[in-house]
């Protein structure tokens, strides 16, 4: 073995990590090579010195710095965790249903023929019923305004207005009469008004 | 029992054995990060750092291995990876307090400890420890690693292997390698002149 083979090896014999034969064969040849024996003998000196390097230890109690650092880490974690899936179910939406600009035009498209449907609807007049006007009238004055005589009321019973027959069934509203074609009306179908202003059904 | 509380009891035990991992292996596992950087903040972040991920991932710590060794491949890992990228010094005045946490009742004085009763063994050991450090931090990592998992924590190249997630042709390469080069940093050029 040549003090080339020597040197690359002296490090891997000097730690005890040579095969036996390897080993035998440079421990002959350092008895032979001082050149070798100097390298090898600087080798286990700093070697040595590493060792015997002094202990460093924490400035601080690192147990708890690295619980706390775990702690944080896992809340952020959980938090990382919530907006991930959300960011998912986003990505789902938009895999499943399309761009968000299609999305957000179908959501107007609904909320318009909703709001529509239920305008026309609250805003249709049902006739629920007029005033018997074959004989005179004998309505009472109070405090100068003329009310309609209950007794008069003749219901009209409609789909939109079932099961009203007298004044007393009808809660009235100010906006669920019409003038001055002497009948009542519900603006919202089926649903009985709550207050009405008398002074309209004044004749 | 049913899933979720098993899952629930395995993860605590998870957790008290890391936390005495924790408790039994960091102290080594600092002066490794020292020997590693050189340095007291950089050792500390380095620890934490390791000890963070080696938490996040200890569902796939492999038991028959020893922890350490586990350990120290996390911290060659975040070492490479990570403290490369932070400036090579930090200035700390031996008066500045140190915060350890949030509040200001959370800040210590540094403390630096006598390790030599006689002044003039501890100079001669600072010294010696400072100019040895100075040499392992001219290395280049991989064999800065190899050196200090081998001459500091004296394992066995096929530990070092393992921590280093390589061959143990590579682990004595770098050995080799590793250790020329210290001894050209430590060897005055004078002698060095001469011995070429």
């Amino acid at each position: 073995m040549n003090c080339r083979k020597v040197n690359h090896l002296l490090s891997a014999y000097m730690d005890g990590e040579l095969p036996g034969i390897e080993s035998l064969q440079i421990r002959d040849h350092l008895n032979s090579c001082q050149a070798c024996c100097d390298d090898y003998n600087e080798l286990l000196h700093m070697k040595r010195l590493l060792g015997r390097l002094k202990v460093q230890t924490p400035v601080h109690d690192l147990p708890v710095a690295i619980f706390q650092t775990i702690r944080v880490d896992s809340e952020l974690a959980s938090h990382r965790t919530v907006a991930a899936r959300t960011q998912e179910l986003a990505n789902g939406l938009r895999a499943a249903v399309g761009p968000p600009r299609v999305v957000a035009i179908a959501i107007c498209a609904a909320g318009l023929v909703v709001f529509t449907f239920a305008s026309r609807n609250s805003d249709k007049v049902h006739s629920i019923g007029s005033w018997d006007h074959s004989t005179p009238p004998a309505s009472e004055f109070t405090a100068g305004i003329r009310y309609p005589d209950p007794q008069r009321f003749v219901s009209t019973p409609s789909r939109n207005t079932p099961g009203i027959r007298t004044l007393d069934e009808v809660s009235f509203t100010g906006q669920s009469y019409r003038w001055p074609d002497d009948r009542l009306y519900s603006r919202r179908a089926n649903t009985p008004v709550s207050t009405v202003d008398y002074t309209q059904f004044g004749r | 029992m049913d899933i979720a509380r098993l899952f629930a009891g395995v993860l605590k035990n998870d957790r008290s054995e890391f936390d005495a991992l924790v408790n039994r292996c960091h102290r080594q596992a600092y002066n490794v990060a020292y020997r590693l950087t050189g340095n007291h903040a950089d050792a500390d972040d380095l620890t934490q750092e390791t000890f963070l991920r080696a938490y996040r991932f200890f569902d796939r710590y492999n038991r028959s291995m020893p922890f350490e060794n586990w350990l120290y491949r996390i911290m060659s890992r975040v070492f490479i990876d990570e403290l490369r990228k932070k400036p090579k010094h930090r200035i700390q005045s031996i008066d500045q307090p140190i915060n350890i946490g949030s509040g200001s009742e959370r800040e210590m004085l540094l403390e630096i400890p006598d390790y030599d009763s006689n002044p003039e063994n501890a100079l001669l050991t600072d010294q010696l420890d400072e100019v040895l450090q100075t040499a392992l931090n001219s290395l280049p990592e991989e064999f800065r690693i190899a050196v200090i998992l081998a001459d500091i924590e004296g394992m066995s190249y096929e530990e070092i292997a393992e921590s280093m997630s390589c061959s143990l042709g590579t682990v004595r390469s770098r050995l080799h390698r590793g250790r020329k080069l210290l001894r050209s940093r430590l060897t005055p050029p004078s002698d060095m002149a001469a011995r070429s």
